[in-house]
C-alpha cells in the first residue's frame, strides 16, 4: 500500500521542493505579466507572440528536470519513519536552491520588469543556464532527496 | 536644324545629343578662362559654325573610381549662378564656381543644384565609385517604404530648390540625426532618403505601453512647373517593436494614420516653416 506524498516526504524536503515550485510560479507570473502587458496589442501581427510562446516552453524546460527528479524520488522512496538528512546537508540544499532560483528570477525580471533583456535572449540564456548547471545541480538534488541520516 | 542661336545668351546652342562631343572637346585650363581645344575647333568646323563655351553648368569629378579613403576633387562651374547646393557640403558660398575635396567610403552620387536669375535651376549629379566598398549611398537605394507609408505633396511658391535642399539636409542630418542618402532621379529633382531612426517622440501621447517606434523619411524636391515654385513630396514609413523584442520591427498600420500625419507635418514645418 502506498502512502500519500505528504507522509512520504519530511518537512525539510518539502521546503526544498517548495522553493523550486515557488520559483517556477514566480517565473511564470513574470512571463505572464510580460505577455499580457506587451504582447496583446489591438492589432497584433501574426508572428508577434512567437518569442513569448517560446519563452513559456523555455521556463518549463528549465524547471522540469529538477522538479521531476524531486517528485519522482519523493514518490518512489518511503521517507516516513526515516531520519531526514543532516542539518548541514539541508542548509546546502536550501542555499543552492535559493541561489539557482534567485539567478533565474533575476534574469526573468531583467526582461519582464526592467526591460533590459530581450525575450529571445532570455530563452537562450535559460537553455544555456540549464545546460551549464544541470551536471552539478541534478546530482545534488538527487543526492539530497535520496540521502538519509544514519 | 541641329544648331540654333540663343537670343538670351547670344551664344550658339547645341542639341543635347551633340553636347557630349563638344563638352569633351572643351578644355578648361582654369574655370575663368575656357579655351577650345583643337578637337572643339574641329567639331566646330564640322558643324559649320562657331562653337563657343557652353552656357551650361558643369560638375566634374577628378576621378570617377577610387579606393576607400582616397580623396577626390569635385569642381563645379556656372558663371551666372547665384545660389547653389552640393550634397556633400550643403549651401555653396560661391555658387558660380568652386572645388571641394570629398573622401567617399562607399559609392556615392553627389548632387549639385545651381540657380541663376532668368536661367532657372539646374540639377547635376556625379557618381564616384569606391572599389571594394560594400554599400552604396547616393545611388537609388532599396525603397524602404512599405505600401502603407504615408505621403503628402506640397506646392510652394517663391521657393528656391537650392535653399530648400540645404534646409532639408540640415533638418534631416544635423537636427534630427538621420543618416541620409541623396540622389537625383531626374531633371530638376533631388531626393533625400533616410535610414530608420528610433524616435521616442513618435510614441508620446500613446497609451500603448512598451512599444517603440522608428521612422524613415523620403523627401523629394523638384522645381515646380511655374517659375519660382517648388514641388515637395514628403513621405514616411513608421515601424514599431516591443520593448523586449529588439529584433523584429512591424509596419505601423493604417489605423495609426495620426502618427504619420503628425510626423510629416512636423518635418514639413521644420523644413519649410508653418
Amino acid at each position: 500500500m502506498s502512502l500519500p506524498l505528504s507522509s512520504r516526504m519530511d518537512r525539510q524536503r518539502w521546503t526544498v521542493l517548495g522553493i523550486w515550485l515557488l520559483g517556477l510560479m514566480i517565473a511564470y507570473a513574470l512571463v505572464l505579466h510580460t505577455d499580457f502587458s506587451l504582447f496583446h496589442p489591438p492589432d497584433p501581427p501574426e508572428t508577434l507572440r512567437d518569442p513569448i510562446t517560446k519563452l513559456y516552453g523555455a521556463v518549463l524546460a528549465l524547471y522540469a528536470p529538477y522538479l521531476t527528479l524531486m517528485l519522482a524520488i519523493g514518490f518512489a522512496k518511503e521517507h516516513a519513519g526515516s531520519k531526514p538528512p543532516s542539518r548541514i546537508v539541508f542548509i546546502v540544499a536550501i542555499a543552492v536552491s535559493l541561489f539557482w532560483n534567485g539567478v533565474v528570477l533575476w534574469e526573468t525580471a531583467e526582461m519582464s520588469y526592467f526591460h533590459r533583456l530581450e525575450v529571445q535572449a532570455l530563452s537562450e540564456w535559460m537553455s544555456d543556464f540549464s545546460k551549464d548547471w544541470s551536471f552539478i545541480v541534478t546530482p545534488m538534488v538527487a543526492l539530497y532527496f535520496t540521502s538519509e541520516r544514519p | 536644324m541641329f544648331l540654333s542661336f540663343s537670343l538670351e545668351s547670344g551664344k550658339l546652342k547645341i542639341p543635347t545629343f551633340l553636347r557630349g562631343i563638344v563638352c569633351h572637346a572643351i578644355e578648361a585650363t582654369n574655370p575663368d578662362d575656357m579655351i577650345l581645344s583643337r578637337y572643339a575647333l574641329l567639331t566646330a568646323f564640322l558643324l559649320g559654325g562657331p562653337v563657343v563655351a557652353l552656357d551650361e553648368p558643369s560638375l566634374t569629378a577628378g576621378r570617377v573610381e577610387v579606393t576607400a579613403g582616397q580623396s577626390v576633387e569635385l569642381k563645379w562651374l556656372w558663371k551666372p549662378a547665384t545660389a547653389g547646393y552640393l550634397s556633400a557640403v550643403g549651401t555653396l558660398e560661391i555658387p558660380s564656381q568652386g572645388m571641394v575635396s570629398v573622401t567617399p567610403t562607399e559609392t556615392t552620387a553627389y548632387v549639385l543644384i545651381l540657380e541663376a536669375p532668368l536661367r532657372g535651376t539646374r540639377v547635376l549629379s556625379a557618381t564616384i565609385t569606391v572599389q571594394g566598398a560594400k554599400g552604396e549611398s547616393g545611388l537609388l537605394p532599396d525603397d524602404p517604404f512599405s505600401p502603407l507609408a504615408f505621403q503628402s505633396d506640397y506646392d510652394l511658391s517663391k521657393r528656391s530648390l537650392a535653399v530648400a535642399a540645404a534646409k532639408t539636409r540640415t533638418v534631416l542630418q544635423d537636427e534630427q540625426g538621420f543618416q541620409t542618402t541623396q540622389y537625383s532621379p531626374g531633371e530638376g529633382q533631388i531626393v533625400f532618403v533616410t535610414r530608420f531612426l528610433e524616435k521616442s517622440s513618435l510614441s508620446e501621447g500613446s497609451d500603448e505601453k512598451g512599444r517603440l517606434r522608428r521612422i524613415a523619411y523620403r523627401v523629394s524636391l523638384s522645381s515646380g512647373k511655374a517659375t519660382g515654385t517648388l514641388h515637395a513630396n514628403l513621405s514616411a514609413t513608421i515601424q514599431w517593436r516591443i520593448v523586449v523584442d529588439r529584433q523584429r520591427w512591424f509596419p505601423e498600420n493604417s489605423s495609426s494614420s495620426g502618427i504619420y500625419l503628425r510626423a510629416l507635418a512636423q518635418l514639413k514645418n521644420a523644413i519649410f516653416g508653418k
